[in-house]
């Protein structure tokens, strides 16, 4: 139990701080998109790799993130006849949609998101502009950032399994 | 699976989205997962394989990069302290007014939508300010929430707004005409929410005093003039660079977003309320909301490909396409209750993503213009922000009300102002230039 504990808060503190560092990205994505009014209209030389690099911070930013915003159940739901339960019931409806739900798509998502982006690395997919960047390093964040989501997930489906089993809160 | 027919295919989706959403499930992963089950039962596991692109696609996509910006300017403007300053000003030069506080809600709400585009704020920072000063004034409870919370929806249609962001990407307007076609339906609606609580006090004043005297002079008129154009002008600066640098095609929507983020955090400096505490918090904070949105767009993104390449898209056509008897307007009255009904069920991001690539070929073929179309979607979902399940504006209220006002009082205060975008929507669908004047003059 000591040992599960540890693994639990080992969890949350991993989404917490992937969370908290890929939050910046939205910063790089401010700063980027100034550099890139300044380049274009006031140098009037615009990079060529400004706008896709944008596109890759603000994919960071999101599937990152996605864990740390479970982790603060900010991702919205709707709690109007939820709310009205007693804990257990809550309890036996979070697993039940968890397997129905987030952990059945999280599963689906992470193995065709790993052919996705191996796919992606066999061929060293490069994007079709100017730029000509490679696309596998984005590509890679998409199994990475439901990894991180469903073990998160995963920690509170666990949390309830054992308040169900001993009636103690972890 | 293959055998059942699309109009069952299409009952049964929805059925197990409500199913999810009322047992508690994120909106996000509800949608994601009823398009996980149904793409296993339609298609075997290779109909999964999309699910991976379209995500790609939705989080790389170059136009929702203004909405992270966006969100990240309006929890710094909350910190800056600014709002605060602006309603006080606001206060002091509509005081002798009946209705006073009331009316200072409204017209802030609609000073504070031209500067940002995402509605929690707003309604969050508005009611721990006024709700005090209401509640000393003795207003009436229903007026107090009502115009807090309706004021507060404001900000998603005066631009910048999300919503707006999320109707271009999906309908292929761009940013800056739909900024510029709800730009008129939004000040339509402040007017008439002004002139609401003025007639509603005008004949019952005990239900919103004017400001008392003692009050209007604890500052000389030329302390006023100051505190109000100091608090003003640069508020007036940040709505005139983000909007304008839109609308004469200095920037596109997504750098002047970035901008206007840019000038919020300079704000913050200038007011004295910057530490690197301070702005971290709100960077994560901004960080959680854009995950949050972003999520319903991607399970929704995700939903749609699965709800379309089963057939279920063609069965809502179906649908429509019985009312052409009616003539395009029966038609377009049938998509516009269609919207307003799913605003009691589901979630606003989603009724977007689901309905616009239904809706839009046929208003298209129908012949009607699309940035009006679009905008009058907007406005008919704004109304989905005080209508219970999923009244994002009930929800904020009802976190910081004080204590003696219960949920029912919050719904019911809504009502009238529910009813008052209702007739802001029939206006808009009778004088459509009130839509399309603007877009006609801006140049992207």
């Amino acid at each position: 139990m000591e040992k599960l504990r540890k693994l639990l808060t080992f969890i949350d503190s991993l989404s917490e701080w992937c969370g908290k560092i890929s939050s910046w990205f939205i910063v790089a994505i401010i700063g980027l998109s100034l550099f890139e009014v300044f380049t274009r209209r006031i140098l009037g030389s615009p990079t060529v790799w400004t706008h896709e690099t944008l596109s890759y911070f603000f994919c960071a930013s999101i599937l990152l993130t996605m864990a740390y915003t479970l982790r603060y159940k900010q991702h919205v739901s709707v709690d109007l006849i939820y709310a009205r339960f007693k804990p257990r019931t809550k309890a036996v409806l979070d697993i039940i949609t968890f397997i129905a739900f987030l952990g059945f798509f999280s599963f689906v998502f992470l193995w065709k998101g790993i052919i996705f982006a191996a796919t992606s690395w066999a061929m060293l997919e490069r994007t079709p502009s100017a730029f000509n960047f490679y696309v596998f390093p984005a590509k890679t964040l998409l199994p990475l950032g439901i990894f991180l989501l469903v073990i998160q997930g995963l920690t509170d489906f666990i949390k309830n399994i054992v308040f169900l089993a001993r009636g103690e809160k972890l | 699976m293959m055998d059942m027919s699309p109009e069952f295919v299409t009952i049964l989706m929805f059925a197990l989205v409500l199913t999810g959403l009322a047992l508690g499930h994120p909106v996000a992963f509800v949608l994601a997962g009823t398009a996980t089950i149904f793409a296993l039962l339609g298609w075997g596991h290779d109909g999964w394989y999309m699910f991976l692109g379209r995500t790609f696609d939705s989080t790389t996509n170059n136009i929702l990069i203004a909405i992270p910006n966006f969100v990240l300017m309006a929890t710094l403007l909350g910190k800056s302290g600014i709002a605060d300053r602006l309603f006080r000003s606001i206060m002091y030069l509509l005081g002798p007014l009946n209705g006073a506080i009331a009316l200072a809600v409204i017209v802030w709400c609609a000073i504070e939508a031209a500067c940002t585009g995402v509605i929690g704020a707003s309604v969050v920072s508005m009611s721990i300010l006024a709700m005090p000063v209401f509640l000393k004034h003795g207003y009436d409870k229903y007026l107090s929430c009502g115009s807090i919370a309706a004021g507060g929806t404001l900000s998603i249609l005066i631009p910048p707004s999300v919503m707006l962001v999320m109707m271009a990407d999906q309908g292929g307007v761009s940013v800056g005409k739909l900024f510029a076609g709800a730009f008129g339906p939004g000040i339509l609606l402040s007017v008439f929410f002004f002139i609401y609580v003025i007639l509603l006090t005008s004949l019952q004043p005990h239900k919103g005093p004017a400001l008392p005297l003692e009050e209007r002079n604890a500052l000389s008129a030329g302390q006023k003039a100051k505190f109000i154009l100091l608090n003003m002008v640069p508020t007036a600066i940040l709505i005139i660079g983000v909007l304008g640098s839109i609308w004469t095609g200095v920037a596109t929507a997504t750098e002047a977003s970035g901008m206007g983020a840019f000038l919020a955090l300079v704000l913050m400096i200038v007011y004295r309320q910057f530490s690197w505490r301070a702005f971290a918090e709100c960077v994560w904070s901004a960080a959680r909301t854009n995950c949050m949105v972003m999520t319903i767009i991607v399970g929704a993104t995700v939903f749609t490909g699965v709800f379309l390449g089963l057939g279920c898209g063609d069965v809502v056509t179906d649908i429509i396409k019985a009312f052409g008897f009616l003539g395009k307007w029966g038609m377009f009255g049938i998509m516009m209750f269609i919207v307003f009904v799913l605003g009691f069920m589901i979630d606003w991001i989603a009724i977007i993503y689901i309905t616009f690539p239904i809706f839009l070929p046929i208003a298209k073929e129908l012949g009607f213009d699309m940035t009006w179309f679009i905008v009058l979607i907007a406005i008919n979902l704004q109304a989905s922000f005080l209508t219970p399940p999923f009244g994002y504006a009930l929800f904020y209220l009802q976190a910081t009300v004080p204590p003696g006002i219960v949920l029912k009082d919050i719904y019911k205060s809504v009502v009238p102002f529910i009813l008052i975008q209702l007739v802001a929507l029939l206006c808009s669908i009778l004088f459509p230039s009130l839509v399309t004047y603007l877009p006609r003059l801006v140049i992207r």
